[in-house]
């Protein structure tokens, strides 16, 4: 009997079974998915927590004692993290200011194919491919302030007044590593953006055109509103990004001078490697975790928001 | 029946990953062999050790040690993560003082205290306070004292002395004349660059020793009669304060590391470099063009000239407290109290604490042995480990580092200094 003329109860029973094997073939490609993902992120996150209300030092796992919340009480009175807070904050909305404006300008200016867009586009996502560490010691060998290649090369354009100790001044250490993020972080931005405005409407600008628009009352009027939801995902993207800055940092700077390029994952790993509060340490990425989240929950809402 | 088949193959498959990702750590992290030995030594060192694991399994052929070097960088979270962890190994190396007192006081360490009676006889100085600080913990020994470095010397570059007319400097203040004589030239007067802490902290310890001495040192560490906010402090800080403003160091000195610093007296750039007995290791590992030479550090007062010395015992080997194999890791240590072992070490540039290993030192550091001799051997303490060995990471590694690499640098004064230090070590108590 074919499916077809089968009794209605019949289909329904072979519609259920074959529900049934499509949900077990779903789990079966989900499993190794769901065990990465408890083992390697749900796990260590509820690690992460619960250990903030220790005071454990990492020498022994028999011996972790619980401490309340003295670890939030001591944050509250650490100058250092409050440091880190504000160069997270500084780094947050710089970078994704910075990386989300050079992104679009970038798009914008190579949307259109022309003789050598695609290498364009290609050079512009490089720095997002490179290892952030061995990015971390290239900058630093180039911002040297005896041996490095800047100094040189501003005093040998005329802008000598420039160079100085970079990494070594507390002034400018800060801005040098935001200006080393924002360019290796802005190529994704870049593709977004472009993948984006190729899937925008042409009957929308042509439309524009006969009504008599000029091309930058296109770009202001039709593509950077339409590009909204981009916008959205590229602003949370690269928020999270730069608030979760680790290896650049540490590598190029180590935090310094005296805490002038500290941020909480840095302050972080000091407190849990070097000064042996792995309590103390939890309790700082559980704070960068919160602020992490209630990005994301923005996002979440916004997209929610928009697709109602 | 089909859905719990496919259900069953994802589950094994799971557990495939599982177990391959398990293997896969376990092996990765060295830890499958208890018998090996994990250390950090690079270069000679590292050659040293090898030849030492070689020889003792040669003389044991039912046992075999292997040998997990450990990058300088990993070394602090692998090798906690491996002492917490249910397999360690049968030997450690590490860095002594404060990390002995933190690892004994987690109960990660043996106490090998009848063992250290029974042999201490074949180490040099095996009753000096100075030597045991390194292993001791509440009047027990953790491990063996093995490897001692100093920085009393400020290494020159006797071609650049020669060419701008500048004599070995036996003050600060000549170090100061020789900043002026060689300003306008582009060679600096002293290769400094400290990102890392230690490099600028060196100099603060060193004028601190000549400023305070080493009792007051100990003090001021165990927080008991001193404070890092007493005047000798801040006027060691002042010395380097002022040296930074005379121009002593080059710009930047908060800006690059130890290994910019190298380079930058190596390549001529600089006359002076102050560092640790280690560079001849490093020397003796990568012959440098220019010729080398070592003076002793300058004195900040000479009405009152110290020769107390800064230096420590900074390798170090123990027995993980949970190892598998501990007649193994005896048999060990036995084997690594021999003078043969030591003069492995010796021969690496290295001045060791097994008795008679000296002897087999390069030339360019038996004047150095002989100096760490003459005060060892001198009744009280003449001796006093880098400061970050003596106090609380929070303490060292943070306001001792930051701020005196801040101080050379000129961007914090030498009482601001002084009191972020003492306020750090006020909380850590």
């Amino acid at each position: 009997m074919r499916a077809g003329t089968a009794p209605p109860r019949e289909r329904a029973r072979r519609r259920t079974a074959a529900i049934r094997r499509s949900r077990g073939r779903a789990a079966l490609f989900i499993l190794p998915g769901m065990f990465f993902y408890i083992g390697f992120l749900i796990i260590p996150l509820v690690g992460t927590v619960a250990l903030s209300f220790t005071s454990w030092d990492g020498f022994s796992y028999t011996d972790i004692p619980f401490n309340g919340v003295r670890n939030y009480a001591g944050l509250a009175q650490d100058p250092v993290f409050w440091q880190s807070l504000w160069h997270n904050a500084v780094f947050v909305v710089s970078s994704v200011v910075l990386k989300s404006v050079l992104a679009l300008m970038l798009a914008l200016a190579i949307r259109r194919a022309f003789p050598g867009s695609g290498a364009f586009r290609g050079i512009f996502v490089i720095p997002s491919t490179l290892s952030l560490v061995v990015l971390g010691i290239l900058v630093k060998f180039f911002l040297d302030p005896n041996n490095g290649l800047i100094n040189p090369l501003l005093r040998a354009v005329g802008l000598g007044h420039f160079a100085g100790a970079w990494l070594g001044d507390p002034h400018r250490a800060l801005p040098s590593m935001i200006l080393l993020d924002v360019w290796i972080g802005f190529g994704l931005p870049l593709f977004v953006f472009l993948s984006s405005m190729a899937s925008l409407p042409a009957d929308v600008y042509e439309a524009a055109r006969v009504d008599g628009a000029a091309p930058w009352q296109e770009t202001l009027f039709i593509t950077i509103p339409m590009l909204g939801p981009a916008i959205r995902l590229v602003l949370l993207l690269t928020a999270i990004d730069s608030l979760k800055v680790f290896a650049t940092v540490y590598v190029a700077t180590g935090g310094g001078p005296d805490h002038a390029t500290e941020v909480l994952s840095t302050w972080a790993y000091f407190q849990a490697f070097t000064a042996n509060k792995v309590g103390y340490s939890s309790a700082i990425l559980t704070v960068l975790l919160v602020l992490t989240l209630i990005l994301a929950i923005f996002y979440v809402r916004a997209n929610a928001k928009e697709q109602r | 029946m089909t859905v719990r088949r496919q259900l069953l193959a994802g589950a094994a498959l799971t557990m495939l990953l599982a177990t391959t990702a398990a293997c896969g750590l376990s092996k990765h992290g060295g830890g499958t062999s208890n018998l090996a030995v994990w250390h950090e030594l690079a270069g000679s060192g590292n050659e040293a050790v090898n030849t030492l694991v070689d020889g003792f399994n040669d003389k044991h052929p039912d046992t075999t040690f292997t040998t997990r070097q450990i990058a300088d960088s990993e070394v602090n979270s692998v090798l906690r993560t491996g002492l917490a962890g249910n397999n360690p190994p049968a030997i450690v190396q590490y860095e002594g003082y404060q990390q002995t007192a933190d690892y004994a006081k987690a109960g990660q360490l043996t106490d090998i205290t009848a063992w250290w009676r029974k042999h201490k006889d074949a180490f040099s100085f095996a009753d000096n306070q100075a030597v045991r600080d390194a292993c001791e913990y509440r009047g027990k020994m953790y491990c063996i004292p093995w490897d001692m470095y100093s920085s009393n010397q400020l290494f020159y570059n006797p071609a650049l002395l020669k060419k701008y007319g500048l004599r070995l400097p036996a003050t600060t203040a000549d170090l100061a004349a020789d900043a002026r004589k060689l300003k306008g030239t582009g060679v600096n007067t002293v290769s400094l660059y400290s990102s890392e802490g230690w490099p600028a902290g060196q100099w603060w310890y060193l004028l601190s020793v000549q400023r305070c001495g080493i009792d007051r040192v100990r003090a001021a560490a165990a927080q008991h009669g001193a404070s890092w906010s007493d005047p000798c402090f801040t006027a060691a800080a002042k010395d380097l304060y002022d040296l930074g403003r005379a121009g002593v160091f080059p710009s930047g000195v908060a800006g690059s590391d130890y290994n910019a610093q190298m380079s930058l007296f190596l390549s001529g750039k600089a006359v002076f470099m102050n560092t640790g007995t280690w560079f001849y290791q490093t020397m003796a590992e990568n012959r440098p063009s220019i010729k080398v030479a070592a003076t002793p550090f300058p004195q900040a007062d000479p009405k009152h000239p110290s020769t107390q010395l800064l230096g420590g015992l900074t390798e170090v080997f123990g027995i993980p407290a949970h190892a598998g194999n501990k007649d193994a890791a005896y048999r060990f240590l036995d084997y690594m109290a021999q003078r043969r072992s030591g003069e492995l070490f010796a021969k690496a540039s290295v001045m060791n604490m097994v008795k008679g290993a000296n002897d087999t030192l390069p030339a360019t550091l038996k004047p150095t042995w002989k100096t760490v001799h003459t005060e060892l051997d001198k009744p009280g303490n003449n001796i006093v480990s880098y400061f970050e060995n003596l106090v609380a990471p929070g303490v060292g590694e943070d306001a001792m580092y930051n701020g005196a690499t801040a101080v050379a640098a000129g961007t914090m004064t030498p009482r601001q200094f002084t009191a972020k230090v003492q306020a750090a070590a006020a909380g850590a108590r």
